[in-house]
């Protein structure tokens, strides 16, 4: 094995406990790496030194969260081993992947025993999210075609308004949770499934009280709910029916009205408060038993019509990828074996984010004591997408049962200790989060003000106060920017700039209040959201476009691009050109517009607008839909009207369409509605990115902002929760399929029991997870930590991480109006004492307002379109030049262009035909392989005759005994820059002169050959050229040989004939540069397959 | 025999062609040229020509053409052959190991790729199979790959085909036993590296006249070098350095565009400087993802370049036009896929107005089926015409050809293409296109033809098993389209590129996975087979082997500029997110500098953003709005209140949105409209409610053609549950008589009238008047009615109710809304009748007066303002927008933020 040394030292030096992490051998590693710890550096220096040591690259999986960080890891690792060539080569084709990634190699390689298509692609989650929308449409399209009653049944028996959606929800949990569809699971044993038995048995314990210490009126009270029992026990024993619904419902009884403090008022109590609500869910899923199955039975209907749709287009998407794995993994042992013994370690990034199938999958491929994981259970923040943080924390504890160490990284090398130890102590205890100190590690020089300050907005309504916080925040950016000295990493202090500050929110419905502020200040900001690329104004001129390019009779698009800078029509032109009826069909009869009435410049721009567009209608479907937008961009100068960022947005929507266009191209018809279904869905589809992001504040989501750090970070509208709302039917593999029903009786919603699992669930896990959500977010502060509130209402309570924030930070906000304070907040740990920069407005006060500043004009250069010359075609063959000759639009149509003429048919209507027996192209064939003493295997007797008159004749006596001959000689030579190709019949040398022959079949008499050989000068004279050329000699004699009158005919090939020969081929190459070539209508015209087809040539 | 071996760029061709030229002078045409690909040869004699040589063809040839009259009757395997055969075998006797996967396409593509890969290195399915065993590496799946592969190879003998390798050994046998006539020298240049059977054919030659060999040096080419050298070939090595040392830059582009742009702009700058376009190439590791872009952003700067790449036949339009028209027939008519066709340029009514009323008013009247229906959509002749020419189609489905009639037939499709009106005086490009088109529909013949010589003979086929091989071949043709101008910018793959030496290269797209390309895992001959192969003397590719593959043609490419060389690559991707570079631009590190932003020279602007006037001024115009609008609904007025320019695009210009298709039919309106009809139909008739709503919903469906299935079910009972919930709900007005569906006119004031249609109305014995307005919506949307009637922008209800006032003299008691979406919501103003205590506002009659008197106030100035020609957008004040369809004709969205980063998935 080759030895190995880095070839430059790490630019950075570990840790005591990050080399310990990097350097742990003989057993599985569990890295707990903290916030800005390091996690990447110890996994790459992990990597790094295990190939310094001799381990091949290609034997060390790296598995990284994203795509970016498998390219960063790579690059890294690539430049350590920049000096090693071999090592290098390794690392370029080392297994360093995303998770899907790593499954879709597998799944190539072994493509044959997952019994899938070896060259399937893999779809977006935009398109697999359209795809299975309409297999869920399919499934139960078929299924009210096979069971119509019952699927109504289950319709009108579940709170839900959108089944294809809550079939979609279902079945896309299922798919990252669970590895099989499962099969009905009723009768699952539920706390709770006995309530109604218990119901019943408490009402037979009240039933026959009769309490003599009761006042009447408590008596009677009592006996109205006894009334009821009588009727609830009438229920038992049968089964379940709307009737028991009904009684259900129909319990009531005011508690105050019985006496307290004995048995019975704690039967009824506990009867109205548990038992009563939790027999209606009992009984609401055993009452839809029969919907529920057939719940079952759509979803295994989608789950086919899914798998289906995926086979016809050859695709996977991503949750096929790790299922099959898995399946392969899982049913071939030989093939586990394999793969786990191809790697002698597995790296893995960011465990706590995986899923429960892939830590199936991780399962399935890692060895012992070969796993390397790095994660943090206090950053897990992808459970709405399934991530499990229990995968982490299982690994870790199993490391920790074993006794072996667990390593843990406690340094934090990236923000001030003032920030880490609020986030310490605002989140100290809390759900989810687990106690872990953080030990500032990186050095700043103190400064004399707080580095966390919290921001409360208050006024009354909460919009007031949302907007107040904007402008607050605003005013705060403006005062941080150019006064906070800030270090960054390796370079000097200086002071903030706009860059380096990021505001983050939770919930984006906070934006719109926070822009507004940034744009009244006049501050450059740019935006994560991931949606409503479609929306953007660029966006949806080009797309209305390509509409009107489809059909002009769309009128919204038509009026949308005419008011568009692509026509830039004034609404009275609309106006007026809707008078004439529908407004893109009206283009055509601009005649009956009154055109004089319309204002200054605007016919013109219609006019152009319409020849623009019917030149983009002929071509719709010849060019990519890129190329067409770029045509009317650039003809109308449409970018110049953009901000760069709008550009920018123009500029990907190019892209996406030619990428869509190239890997399958459509008709435009199509395109526009898959674009049109696409706007609908308002996919994820973030705008593009900008090209210069250093004058701008970044306006983004906690979740878009994992993984970055910033020197100044604002932690805005921390009021503003997310709605936990779940969806009327999902899953989760501890809960099963849950869902909401519709009480029989009231048609009120009923969750059933499965259901309030499933809700417990899913508040505990947002409880937790929104705890770590606030710590992720303020660990992305390096130096500055700027936390923002909107308070409102009268008792000016905060909400949601506003409560937790002014609790941990012990701020209250009841009698702090206009307030600005620095605190120190207490009860915290020794040594992790931190001032906190309170100010709690009514009003902000922000001077003059400026506008936002004008987008900064696009500095790009103009570049002219250059003189175009020189555009002939560099070679001709002497036919062509011959064929250009007699008539430029021939030669045009058939060679220049391929155009095959028009049917024979069609051209026999034109001309007196006279039967032929063989066709003339065929005929000339045989007859001049035979006399090129070829084989001619199905020779006619026609050209066999022919080709005896010539070797009869005196001419082929002379060529017998010639000093030289040459047959069919073929030739290549250029004049000028043209090169010509060509093949002469036959020449010879005779007493020192050359002799050119050409042999014609032309279908001529003796007394018309002449005429007819007028035709053939010109390639006479060209093939005379080439012998000069190739003899260096011109011929004498140059002999054109009609076979069928058997006459021969000479041709002028003297030096003047020659030099008119050079002449015709220069005009053949003007022409070709200039696309000019006209008709020449004579008799030839007759013998054209053109006339009166594509040539437009008439006075024939 | 002299070997000239020498890295790529060290002028080994050069070398070569100095000793040609210097043969030529000499006058001997004794000599022959062999070169890999006909492109070559070809650039080779034009080369010569232009210097002033004279030459015939056959001295500068491929290797392919001059072994063609040594196998003569020996006719190769055709190029789709291969899928075609592999197709039929696994459709006949797939072995039981590739079971699962026969029916893949892409699976039939692996193996028809593994045996051409096999078989042009010289290796048959029998000594494939000895190698595997010799190797101890032959698994089910290789076993079953031999099986496929001895099964093709006996079709190929069966119909006389034979494979490369074949025919170089026949050619190598009769050249050894028969020499080369007048031939006195052979040179062999521009091959990678030499096959097996290569060699044994430079053998035979070897046996007769003076060869001369050129290699590249790598390590593909190793083992060819080393058979050479014992063969007797004198090696000579040329040395890299000496020979070009053009001037290097590398550049990097922020996104792939940008990159394309930046190419432009240095191919201007030299242009302007003098060079001419056929002085610069652009060399590209593979055609995706550069060629389309570059085809548009030279278009767009007006530079004139070829491309040297072959397109995917079957994505042509006019060959997408002509399966498009038999899969239609085929699929029995459906209109979408019929519509689809006849919207495409190829039909020659696609773009006409004719065609555009049939797209919509076949869109209305969808689902359909057969060619008849949409002839009575339109009566333009020219779609007559098509319709007839596609309904000859009709019959073949039924019918049962041999291969050779059903290829004829199929070649009469092109009758469906209408030719374009050619004319002269045209630019290049629409040339090309023509071009492209007439050699797109000689390809589609050909295809036709290939499909049918695979087919076995003269037997009686179905259709669809002709359509099905011509549709393989079709997937599996390339279509070049000729293109021989002469001063155009070169844009070609790298192995095209190794013939050429241009004075300015650019190479771009230097990024990994692109250059170097990384290549897919192959589920039948995994690494370590192949490893294992050529362990057994099998030369078959390893993944290092075309890693190192790779980089040899990285330094070709790079080694192509005789003056200038200019790498690049662009450093994010589509998502933003960097790019990871190639490594192989570490071989020679170099500082990159920036790409600069360019955009083409403004035109004369004859469009722009048009001025945002508040009022129309023409006064021919505003006599026009006068009469148009003299009388109003009262949802008009709302619209205008709401929005003046929504009002303007609805009502005045009366814009209309584009016929629904079936899934959308079933919408908020129609909707609605269904529960008005339902709820009338229960006052006038006293039917049950199941009863009229069956028969409304039935009947409304089926007028609007709104398909049946889950969603359409889902939407009936979601109705017919809040119209149940209405009825159990509802509060009455006991004793009062109850209207519905009553038209109303009258006038606010002078100028203004008021038309429209009261939902329902009561009246009391005593002639009090109630109004009622139903809405389909929710209850936020009956709060948003009520909010509206607080902010002077609803009038409807309040309207009607002095309409009643006004005709028939009713004192005004109240109007309310009824929102039966989801649940039932009422709301509204009325003077305190009884059972409505908890409704809305109460209040006295004299409030309610005057609560009228305004509604009608804000009605009759709105009026006033639609007669001025108010056209301003005001929907972002008034909340408007939230369900406008013009939104993107106002253009006042905000559009200013600039959205970047990914997505915020948990929001
Ligand atoms: S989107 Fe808003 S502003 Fe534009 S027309 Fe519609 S309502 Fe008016």
């Amino acid at each position: 094995m080759e030895t190995v040394r880095t070839t430059e030292k790490p630019a950075f030096t570990l840790t005591r406990e990050q080399l310990e992490a990097v350097e742990r051998r003989g057993q599985d590693v569990c890295v707990v790496a903290g916030p800005g710890s390091g996690k990447t550096r110890v996994l790459v220096e992990r990597f790094r030194r295990r190939v310094e040591r001799g381990a091949s690259p290609l034997r060390l999986l790296a598995i990284t969260f994203t795509e970016k960080a498998a390219g960063e890891l790579k690059q890294r690792l690539a430049r350590d081993f920049a000096g090693q060539k071999k090592v290098r080569e390794q690392i370029e084709r080392a297994p360093v992947y995303t998770i899907d990634a790593f499954c879709a190699h597998l799944l190539r390689e072994h493509a044959i025993e997952a019994g899938i298509d070896p060259q399937f692609q893999v779809l977006d989650a935009v398109e697999a999210s359209a795809e299975l929308s309409m297999a869920a449409e399919e499934a139960l399209d078929s299924l009210l075609r096979d069971k119509p009653d019952e699927l109504r049944s289950l319709f009108a028996a579940l709170d839900l308004s959108d089944p294809v959606q809550g079939l979609v929800n279902v079945y896309e949990a299922m798919r990252v949770t669970v590895l099989d569809v499962p099969a009905e699971s009723v009768g699952r044993n539920l706390a709770g499934a006995d309530a109604f038995p218990r119901l019943l048995e408490c009402i037979r314990g009240i039933v026959s009280e009769r309490p003599r210490d009761w006042s009447p009126s408590q008596k009677l009270a009592l006996a109205q709910v006894q009334e009821w029992c009588v009727r609830a026990l009438e229920l038992e024993n049968r089964p379940v029916s709307p009737q028991h619904f009904h009684v259900l419902a129909e319990f009531d009884c005011n508690l105050k009205r019985l006496r307290r403090n004995n048995p019975i008022y704690e039967a009824v109590r506990g009867m109205k408060q548990k038992l009563v609500p939790a027999a209606r869910q009992a009984l609401i899923a055993e009452y839809y038993a029969p919907q529920r199955a057939l719940l079952f039975e759509a979803i295994a209907r989608l789950d086919a019509a899914y798998r289906r749709r995926k086979q016809e287009l050859n695709a996977l998407d991503f949750a096929d990828l790790e299922e099959l794995v898995i399946r392969l993994l899982r049913d071939r042992e030989p093939l586990r074996n394999r793969v786990r013994e191809r790697f002698d370690e597995i790296l893995m990034d960011e465990l706590q984010d995986t899923n429960p199938l892939q830590a199936m999958l991780v399962e399935l491929i890692r060895k012992p004591d070969a796993f390397f994981a790095v994660g943090d259970i206090n950053q897990a923040i992808y459970g709405f997408r399934h991530a499990d943080p229990e995968v982490f924390r299982k690994f870790r504890d199993s490391i920790a049962a074993q006794g072996r160490p667990v390593d843990r990284l406690r340094q934090n090398h990236r923000s001030r200790g003032e920030i880490l130890f609020a986030a310490e102590k605002i989140l100290e205890g809390g759900d989810g989060i687990e106690p872990q100190e953080l030990e500032p590690a990186r050095k700043f020089t103190p400064k004399g003000e707080p580095s966390v300050e919290v921001i409360a907005a208050v006024a009354e309504t909460a919009e007031e106060a949302a907007a107040l916080e904007g402008r607050l925040l605003a005013l705060r950016i403006r005062e941080l920017e150019g006064s906070l000295l800030i270090e960054p990493r390796g370079g000097k202090p200086r002071p903030a700039e706009l860059g380096d500050m990021a505001v983050l929110v939770r919930n984006i419905n906070a934006l719109p209040a926070i822009e507004e502020g940034l744009r009244e200040l006049g501050i450059p900001f740019l935006i994560t959201r991931g949606k409503h690329f479609y929306e953007a104004r660029e966006v949806t001129d080009l797309v209305h476009l390509l509409r009107v390019i489809n059909n002009p009779r769309d009128e919204i698009s038509m009026a949308a691009v005419l008011r568009s800078p692509l026509a830039g029509l004034q609404n009275e032109t609309l106006f007026r050109l809707k008078q004439i009826g529908n407004l893109g069909a009206a283009l055509n009869w601009l005649d009956h517009v009154n055109t004089a009435a319309l204002a200054p410049g605007e016919l013109d721009r219609v006019r152009a607008f319409r020849e623009r567009l019917c030149r983009l209608r002929s071509i719709a479907d010849e060019v990519s839909p890129d190329r067409l937008l770029l045509e009317a961009i650039d003809g109308t100068g449409y970018e110049s009207s953009l901000t760069p960022h709008a550009r920018a947005n123009l500029r990907k929507l190019l892209v996406r369409l030619r990428e869509w266009y190239d890997a399958r191209p459509r008709p435009l018809s199509r395109l526009v509605r898959e674009l049109e279904e696409l706007r609908e869905a308002d996919p994820d589809e973030p705008a593009a990115p900008p090209e210069d992001s250093t004058s701008a504040v970044r306006l983004m989501t906690i979740h878009s902002a994992k993984g970055l750090e910033f020197p100044i970070v604002f932690l805005a509208a921390l009021h503003k929760g997310v709605s936990n709302e779940s969806p009327p039917l999902t899953f989760s593999p501890a809960a099963g399929v849950v869902a909401r029903w519709l009480d029989p009786a009231t048609g009120e919603a009923l969750k059933d029991l499965p259901y309030t699992l499933f809700s417990e669930e899913q508040r505990v896990r947002s409880r937790e997870e929104e705890n770590r959500l606030l710590y992720v977010a303020m660990t992305r502060a390096e130096e500055h930590l700027v936390l923002s509130m909107a308070v409102s209402g009268k008792s000016k309570r905060p909400k949601n991480w506003a409560a937790k924030v002014s609790e941990g930070l012990g701020i209250n906000l009841a009698d702090a109006d206009n307030v600005a304070a620095v605190i120190e907040p207490s009860g915290v740990k020794p040594g992790r004492a931190f001032q906190v920069r309170v100010l709690c407005a009514t009003s902000a006060d922000t001077g003059e307002i400026r506008p936002m500043a004008a987008a900064p004009a696009g500095n790009e250069e103009e570049l002219s379109r250059p003189p175009i010359t020189g555009q002939q075609d560099s070679t001709a063959s002497v036919t062509s030049i011959a064929l250009f000759h007699a008539c430029p639009r021939r030669y045009y149509l058939s060679r220049y262009l391929g155009w095959q003429a028009a049917p024979r048919a069609e051209i026999a209507r034109v001309r007196d035909a006279e039967d032929e027996p063989l066709e003339a192209s065929e005929l000339g064939r045989q007859v001049h392989d035979l006399l090129a003493d070829l084989p001619v295997l199905d020779a006619t007797p026609q050209a066999r005759d022919l080709v005896e008159r010539f070797r009869a004749s005196d001419l082929a006596r002379r060529a017998s005994s010639a000093s030289r001959l040459e047959r069919e000689f073929d030739f290549v030579f250029a004049i000028d820059e043209c090169v010509l190709q060509g093949r002469i019949d036959l020449w010879f040398e005779e007493r020192g002169r050359l002799v050119l022959v050409d042999f014609k079949t032309d279908d001529v008499d003796a007394d018309s050959a002449a005429e007819r050989a007028r035709t053939y000068a010109l390639q006479m004279q060209l093939y005379a050229l080439a012998l000069e050329r190739f003899t260096g000699r011109a011929p004498s004699q140059a002999l054109l040989y009609f076979l069928r009158p058997n006459v021969v005919v000479p041709v002028e090939v003297e030096p003047e004939h020659l030099a008119a020969a050079r002449e015709c081929v220069r005009d053949f190459l003007k022409a070709q540069s200039e696309m000019q070539f006209p008709t020449k209508p004579g008799s030839q015209c007759y013998r054209c397959p053109f006339y009166r087809g594509l040539c437009p040539a008439v006075q024939a | 025999m002299l070997l000239l071996t020498g890295p790529p760029g060290s002028g080994k061709s050069h070398r070569v062609l100095e000793l040609i030229r210097a043969g030529l002078r000499r006058g001997s045409l004794d000599f022959r040229l062999l070169v890999p690909t006909a492109t070559m040869a070809e650039h080779i004699r034009n080369q010569l020509a232009r210097e002033g040589f004279a030459l015939r063809p056959g001295l500068i040839t491929t290797l392919w053409k001059f072994t063609a009259q040594w196998v003569q009757g020996h006719p190769e395997v055709p190029a789709a052959a291969v899928d075609l055969i592999v197709d039929h075998v696994l459709a006949t006797r797939p072995p039981e190991a590739f079971a699962a996967v026969a029916g893949l396409p892409g699976f039939r593509t692996v193996l028809a790729r593994l045996i051409d890969e096999f078989s042009s290195a010289g290796y048959d399915a029998r000594r494939l199979a000895r190698a595997l065993d010799a190797a101890d590496c032959q698994t089910p799946t290789t076993e079953a790959f031999c099986t496929v592969y001895r099964q093709v190879e006996r079709e190929f003998h069966r119909r006389g085909w034979i494979s490369r390798p074949e025919r170089l050994k026949i050619a190598a046998d009769e050249i050894r036993n028969r020499g080369l006539g007048g031939v006195r020298e052979v040179f062999l240049d521009g091959f990678f590296t030499l096959s097996e059977p290569e060699l044994e054919l430079i053998d035979a030659i070897r046996k007769h006249v003076d060869v001369t060999v050129t290699l590249p040096l790598w390590e593909g080419s190793e083992v060819a070098r080393l058979v050479l050298l014992r063969k007797k070939f004198a090696e000579t090595r040329l040395d890299g350095a000496s020979y070009r040392q053009p001037k290097v830059t590398l550049f990097t582009a922020h996104t792939i565009d940008q990159e394309a742009e930046e190419i432009a702009r240095r191919i201007l700058e030299q242009v302007a400087a003098g060079r001419q376009f056929r002085e610069i190439g652009v060399v590209l590791r593979s055609r995706t993802p550069y060629v389309p872009l570059l085809q548009a952003v030279f278009q767009r700067f007006g530079i004139p370049a070829r491309f040297y790449f072959a397109e995917p036949l079957d994505s042509h339009p006019i060959v997408r036009y002509l399966t498009g028209a038999v899969e239609a027939m085929l699929g029995g008519w459906e209109h979408e896929a019929v519509l689809e066709l006849l919207k495409m340029t190829p039909s020659g009514f696609g773009a006409t107005p004719a065609c555009d009323r049939l797209e919509f008013a076949a869109i209305s009247a969808l689902p359909g089926k057969g060619l008849d229906p949409l002839r009575q959509l339109c009566d333009d002749p020219r779609l007559h015409a098509l319709l007839d020419r596609l309904a000859t189609l009709a019959p073949w489905a039924g019918l049962r050809q041999t291969q050779a009639e059903w290829a004829a037939a199929a070649k009469t499709l092109r009758s469906l293409v209408r030719t374009p009106a050619i004319t002269d005086g045209v630019s290049h490009e629409t040339a090309a296109l023509w071009r492209s088109q007439a050699a797109a529909l000689a390809a589609f013949d050909s295809a036709m033809d290939e499909a049918a010589a695979a087919l076995p003979e003269g037997v009686l086929l179905p259709f669809s098993e002709f359509w099905r091989a011509a549709k393989i071949v079709l997937a599996e043709s390339q279509l070049r389209v000729p293109d021989g101008r002469r001063n155009v910018v070169h844009v070609m793959d790298v192995y095209e590129a190794r013939q050429w030496e241009l004075p300015v290269v650019f190479v771009c797209g230097l990024l990994e996975k692109q250059f170097p390309m990384y290549h897919g895992g192959d589920p039948i001959f995994p690494e370590e087979t192949r490893v294992a192969l050529n362990r057994a003397g099998l030369g078959v590719k390893t993944t290092a082997a075309r890693r190192r593959e790779e980089e040899f043609l990285f330094d070709i490419a790079v080694s192509r500029a005789a003056s200038e060389l200019v790498l690049s690559y662009p450093e994010t991707n589509a998502k933003g997110d960097p790019n990871l570079p190639s490594f192989f631009l570490d071989k020679s590190p170099l500082t990159p500098v920036k790409a600069r932003p360019v955009r083409p020279a403004r035109v004369p602007q004859n469009a722009g953003e048009a001025p945002r006037a508040p009022y129309l001024r023409d006064a021919d115009l505003l006599d026009l709005v006068r009469v148009q609008h003299g009388t109003l609904r009262p949802t008009a007025i709302e619209t205008f209140l709401a929005c003046p320019f929504h009002f303007f695009l609805a009502h005045t210009l009366g814009l209309e949105e584009p016929p629904e298709r079936p899934a959308d039919r079933l919408g908020p309106a129609l909707q609605g409209s269904i529960v008005h009809q339902t709820l009338a139909e229960l006052q006038n008739t006293g039917d049950s409610l199941d009863a009229v709503f069956e028969r409304v919903f039935n009947e409304v469906t089926a007028r609007e053609r709104v398909p049946a299935g889950c969603r359409t079910e889902m939407a009936r009972i979601a109705m017919w549950r809040d119209l149940r919930q209405y009825l159990s709900e509802a509060l009455r007005l006991v004793g009062w008589r109850i209207y519905t569906e009553q038209n109303i006119r009258f006038p606010i004031d002078e100028d203004t009238e008021i038309s429209g249609r009261i939902d329902c109305y009561a009246v009391s014995p005593d002639k009090q008047a109630v109004v009622i307005d139903f809405k389909y919506s929710g209850p936020q949307g009956i709060a948003n009615r009520i909010r509206g009637y607080e902010e002077g922008l609803h009038v409807q209800g309040a309207l009607y109710l002095l309409g009643l006032h006004r005709l028939h003299g009713y004192t005004p008691a109240g109007w309310f809304y009824y929102g039966l979406r989801g649940e039932v919501k009422v709301d509204g103003w009325h003077i305190g009748l009884p059972g409505f205590e908890h409704i809305g506002t109460s209040c006295t009659p004299q409030e309610l007066w005057e609560r009228l008197e305004a509604v009608r106030a804000a009605a009759a100035r709105a009026a006033a303002e639609i007669r001025q020609g108010r056209v301003e957008p005001n929907g972002r004040t008034t909340g408007g927008c939230d369900f406008c369809s013009f939104a993107d004709v106002c253009r006042t969205a905000e559009t200013e933020a600039v959205l970047v980063g990914t997505a915020a998935e948990s929001l």
